[in-house]
C-alpha cells in the first residue's frame, strides 16, 4: 500500500516535470512599427458631406485671364503679384513625398517633380528667376489650410479640383488630368477596386483618395497615414494590402518597388489644379494666363516628359475651361 | 489570586532570585542590544553598497542608454538633412551610439534594474529601430523617396516608445538609488531606544547589586558595561561618519550627477527637434516651439545652468559647468542664424549651419556641449564614488563587531552575576 502510495506520488512529480518544463517562458509577440500619424478602420473615414450641401459646379472651369502676362519683375501696382515681387520671394506649398510630383530628391535634398516645376515657372514669371521659391512642405491634409490662413501663395500638390474644395479656395485651370487606381504587390490575387473587399487600403489623409474608398461598394478596411510613403512602407511591411490613389502618385510609388503593380482600370476622374487664396483672384487669372502660355510653347510638354510620360503614357495640355 | 506583578516582587525580595533575575535581564538585554545594533548597522551597510555599486551605477546606465539611443536618433536625422550618401562622421557617431546603447542595456539587464519589463522592451525595439534605419538608408542611396519615411517610422519607434519606456527605468531607477541613500543614512531609532534601555538596566542593576553585595563595582558588569559603551563608540563613529561621507556623497557627486544628466537630455532633445525642423521643412513649427520650450528650461536665472552652478561642490565643478552653458550659449547663437536662414528661404545655407562642419556651425556647437556635460558628470560621479566609498569603509565589518562585543558582554555579565550567586550557597 506505502509503496504503491509513493509510485504513484513519483509519477505524479515526473509527469509534472515533463509538463512544465519546456518553453515556461512565453515568447513576446512582436509588435511591428508603425508610420507615425496612422489611423485605421472607422476612424480613417472621412466624414461625409451632406448631400445638397455642395452646389453642383464645372470643377474644371476657372478664372479667365486678363490680358496678356506682365514682363517679369514688372508685376502691376497694387496686385497680388506685386506684392509677391516685392517680398522677394514666392511662397508655395509642396508634397516631399510624392515622387515624380513634389518629393525631395535623396541625393541632393533638392525638391523635385512635376509639381515643383510648374511652381517654379510661376517664380520664373514673376521674378524673371525660378529659384526665387520659399518651399513650405505639406500633408494632403493641410493643403487647404495652408492657404485659407495665407501661410502660402500657391499650392501645387497633386491636388484634385471638386466642387467642394472650390468652396473654400480658388483653382487654377487643369494643369495634369489623373484618375485614381489601386495597387498592390505582385501576384497578390487582388485584380482592381471591386476585389478590395475586407482588404485592408491605404491612403493619405485629407484626400480625394480616401472619400473615393470610403464609397466603394466593396467595403475595403481604411488605413489614413501622412504622406504617401508611409502608405509604401506598410505595403513593403505587408501591413496593408493595397494603396489606392491617382495613378500618377502610384506610378512614383511602383518605381520605388519592382514587386509592386498597378491594376484595374481608374475608377474615378481627378483633375489636377493649382491652389489659391479666394483673396488673391488675380493671381489666379495671372497663373491661368502664365499656363495657357507653357502649353502652347511647349514647357508643359517638355515637363511632362521629364517626368510623367515614360510611366503615364503620352498626354496632350488639358484643355483651358473658362467660367462665363 | 496575587497578580504577576505581586509575584515578581515577593521573589525579588529574595536576594538569591533578584539577582538570577537581574543577570537574566541584563544578559537578555545586552543580546538584544547587540541584535538590534547589529542588524541596524548591517542594513545601512548594505544600504550603502547598494547605492554605491547597484543603484547608482544603474541609473547612470539607464542615463547612458538614454543618450546613446536619443543621439543616434538625433544623429540618423542629420545623416538624412546632409543628402545623398550621410558623411563618414555621422555613420561613425550613429555606430557608437548604438554600439554603447546595448553595452549599458546588456549591462542594466545583468544586474536587473527597477523597471526590468521596460529595459525589455528597449532589448526588443533596438534591432527593430536599426532595422528601419538600414532601410531609410538603403533607400536613400537609390534615390527613393520611401527611404525618408523609413526613417520617419524609425524616429517615431524611438520617440514614441523607445526612449519613453528608458526614461521609466531612468526614473524607477533613480528612486530606487535616493531610496538607498535614505536608508543608509536613516536615523537609527530602534538603536537609540534599545541602548537607553539597556543602558538604564546596566545602571540600576549594578547601583542595587552594589547597595545589596556592599561590593563597589562588580567586575563582570563593569567588563559587560564597557564592552557595551565600545560597541556604541563604534556605532556612533561609524554611522555618523557614514552618514556625513554619504551626504557629501549626494550633495556634492549624486545631486550634480542629476541636474548635469537632466542638461544632457533636454539638450539632446533640443538638437532634435532643431534638425526635425529642417526635415519638416517649413512645417516644423511645433518642434521649433519645443525647442525654444527647452531652452527657457535650461537658461536663465531659474534654469537648470543656474541650478547646476549654484549646487556645484567647487569652484573646478562651477567651472565645468560655465563652460558648457558657454557652448550651449553658441548653439543658440548658431540656431538663431540657422532660423534666420531658413526663414528667409535660403535652405541648404540653413542646413549647412545646422549640421556643417564649421566650427560657428550647430552642429560643432552641440557637439561642445555634449563633450563639455559628459566630463563634468564624469567629475561628479567620481566625487559620488570616492565618497560613496569612504561610507561604506566607515561601517564595514562594524555590524558583526557590534554584535560580537555585545555577545562579550552578555558573556561577562553572566559571569559576573555569577560570582555573586555562588556567594549565597
Amino acid at each position: 500500500m506505502k509503496k504503491s502510495f509513493v509510485l504513484v506520488a513519483l509519477v505524479l512529480g515526473l509527469a509534472g516535470c515533463s509538463v512544465s518544463a519546456p518553453g515556461a517562458t512565453p515568447l513576446p509577440s512582436p509588435v511591428p512599427p508603425r508610420p507615425v500619424g496612422v489611423v485605421e478602420g472607422p476612424a480613417a473615414v472621412p466624414s461625409p458631406v451632406a448631400p445638397g450641401a455642395v452646389p453642383e459646379c464645372d470643377p474644371r472651369a476657372s478664372l479667365r485671364p486678363d490680358g496678356p502676362l506682365p514682363a517679369p519683375g514688372q508685376m502691376p501696382a497694387g496686385s497680388s503679384m506685386r506684392r509677391i515681387q516685392d517680398r522677394g520671394r514666392l511662397i508655395v506649398g509642396v508634397d516631399q513625398n510624392a515622387f515624380l510630383f513634389g518629393y525631395r530628391n535623396p541625393a541632393t535634398g533638392q525638391l523635385e517633380g512635376f509639381d515643383v516645376e510648374m511652381l517654379r515657372a510661376v517664380a520664373q514669371a514673376i521674378f524673371g528667376d525660378p529659384n526665387a521659391i520659399t518651399y513650405k512642405v505639406i500633408t494632403q491634409a493641410q493643403r487647404i489650410p495652408v492657404i485659407t490662413s495665407g501661410e502660402v501663395d500657391i499650392v501645387a500638390n497633386t491636388m484634385t479640383i471638386t466642387c467642394g474644395r472650390l468652396q473654400q479656395v480658388h483653382f487654377t485651370t487643369v494643369y495634369y488630368e489623373d484618375g485614381q487606381q489601386v495597387m498592390v504587390q505582385k501576384g497578390s490575387g487582388i485584380k482592381g477596386p471591386e476585389d478590395l473587399g475586407g482588404k485592408r487600403v491605404c491612403a493619405s489623409k485629407g484626400t480625394t483618395s480616401i472619400a473615393e474608398l470610403a464609397v466603394l461598394p466593396a467595403k475595403p478596411v481604411l488605413v489614413a497615414v501622412d504622406n504617401w510613403t508611409d502608405c509604401l512602407v506598410m505595403l513593403q511591411q505587408g501591413q496593408i494590402d493595397a494603396i489606392s490613389t491617382d495613378a500618377g502618385i502610384l506610378a512614383g510609388l511602383v518605381a520605388q518597388d519592382p514587386n509592386t503593380e498597378i491594376v484595374g482600370k481608374a475608377f474615378t476622374e481627378e483633375p489636377h489644379g493649382m491652389a489659391i487664396s479666394k483673396s488673391n483672384p488675380d493671381l489666379v487669372r495671372f497663373v491661368n494666363a502664365l499656363l495657357e502660355k507653357t502649353k502652347a510653347n511647349g514647357e508643359w510638354a517638355a515637363s511632362y516628359r521629364r517626368w510623367l510620360e515614360t510611366r503615364m503614357g503620352p498626354q496632350p495640355p488639358p484643355p483651358a475651361k473658362y467660367l462665363p | 489570586m496575587p497578580t504577576v506583578l505581586e509575584r515578581a516582587r515577593t521573589a525579588a525580595a529574595h536576594s538569591p532570585s533578584r539577582l538570577r533575575s537581574l543577570g537574566a535581564l541584563t544578559v537578555a538585554g545586552l543580546l538584544l542590544l547587540g541584535l538590534v545594533g547589529g542588524v541596524t548597522i548591517d542594513n545601512r551597510a548594505t544600504a550603502a553598497r547598494d547605492l554605491a555599486t547597484r543603484s547608482e551605477p544603474l541609473s547612470l546606465d539607464a542615463q547612458e542608454l538614454y543618450r546613446s539611443l536619443a543621439d543616434a536618433d538625433a544623429t540618423a536625422a542629420s545623416g538624412f538633412l546632409s543628402g545623398g550618401v550621410e558623411p563618414a562622421e555621422l555613420r561613425k557617431r550613429y555606430d557608437a551610439d548604438i554600439a554603447r546603447a546595448m553595452a549599458s542595456l546588456s549591462h542594466a539587464t545583468e544586474v536587473g534594474g527597477a523597471d526590468a519589463a521596460g529595459f525589455a522592451e528597449v532589448a526588443r525595439n533596438i534591432p527593430v529601430y536599426t532595422g528601419l534605419v538600414e532601410t531609410a538608408r538603403t533607400n536613400n542611396r537609390q534615390g527613393q523617396p520611401v527611404g525618408a519615411a523609413y526613417l520617419r517610422e524609425a524616429s517615431g519607434l524611438m520617440q514614441n516608445s523607445m526612449l519613453p519606456a528608458v526614461n521609466r527605468g531612468y526614473r524607477a531607477q533613480n528612486a530606487r538609488a535616493a531610496a538607498d541613500a535614505d536608508a543608509a543614512s536613516a536615523f537609527p531609532w530602534w538603536l537609540v531606544l534599545v541602548t537607553l534601555l539597556v543602558g538604564a538596566g546596566l545602571f540600576v542593576g549594578q547601583r542595587d547589586l552594589a547597595r545589596r553585595t556592599r561590593r563597589i563595582l562588580n567586575h563582570g558588569l563593569v567588563a559587560a558595561t564597557l564592552a557595551a559603551a565600545l560597541a556604541l563608540g563604534w556605532a556612533v563613529v561609524g554611522l555618523g561618519a557614514e552618514s556625513v561621507h554619504l551626504s557629501t556623497a549626494r550633495s556634492d557627486g549624486l545631486d550634480q550627477v542629476n541636474v548635469l544628466s537632466e542638461i544632457r537630455l533636454l539638450a539632446l532633445q533640443a538638437r532634435a527637434d532643431e534638425s526635425l525642423t529642417l526635415v519638416a521643412r517649413g512645417t516644423g513649427k511645433s518642434f521649433e516651439e519645443r525647442f525654444q520650450q527647452t531652452t527657457a528650461k535650461l537658461s536663465g536665472s531659474g534654469g537648470l545652468f543656474a541650478k547646476a552652478k549654484r549646487t556645484a561642490p567647487d569652484d573646478a565643478a562651477r567651472g565645468l559647468v560655465t563652460r558648457a552653458e558657454e557652448s550651449h550659449q553658441a548653439w543658440l547663437r548658431a540656431h538663431v542664424k540657422v532660423r534666420e536662414l531658413d526663414d528667409s528661404g535660403d535652405y541648404p545655407g540653413a542646413v549647412r549651419v545646422a549640421i556643417g562642419s564649421d566650427p560657428t556651425s550647430a552642429a560643432a556647437a552641440f557637439t561642445q556641449l555634449d563633450t563639455g556635460l559628459d566630463t563634468a558628470i564624469k567629475e561628479s560621479q567620481t566625487t559620488f564614488a570616492r565618497y560613496a566609498a569612504k561610507a561604506r569603509g566607515a561601517v564595514g565589518g562594524a555590524g558583526i563587531g557590534f554584535g560580537l562585543l555585545c555577545a562579550l558582554g552578555a558573556a561577562a555579565a553572566a559571569w559576573g552575576v555569577g560570582q555573586r550567586l555562588k556567594e549565597y550557597r
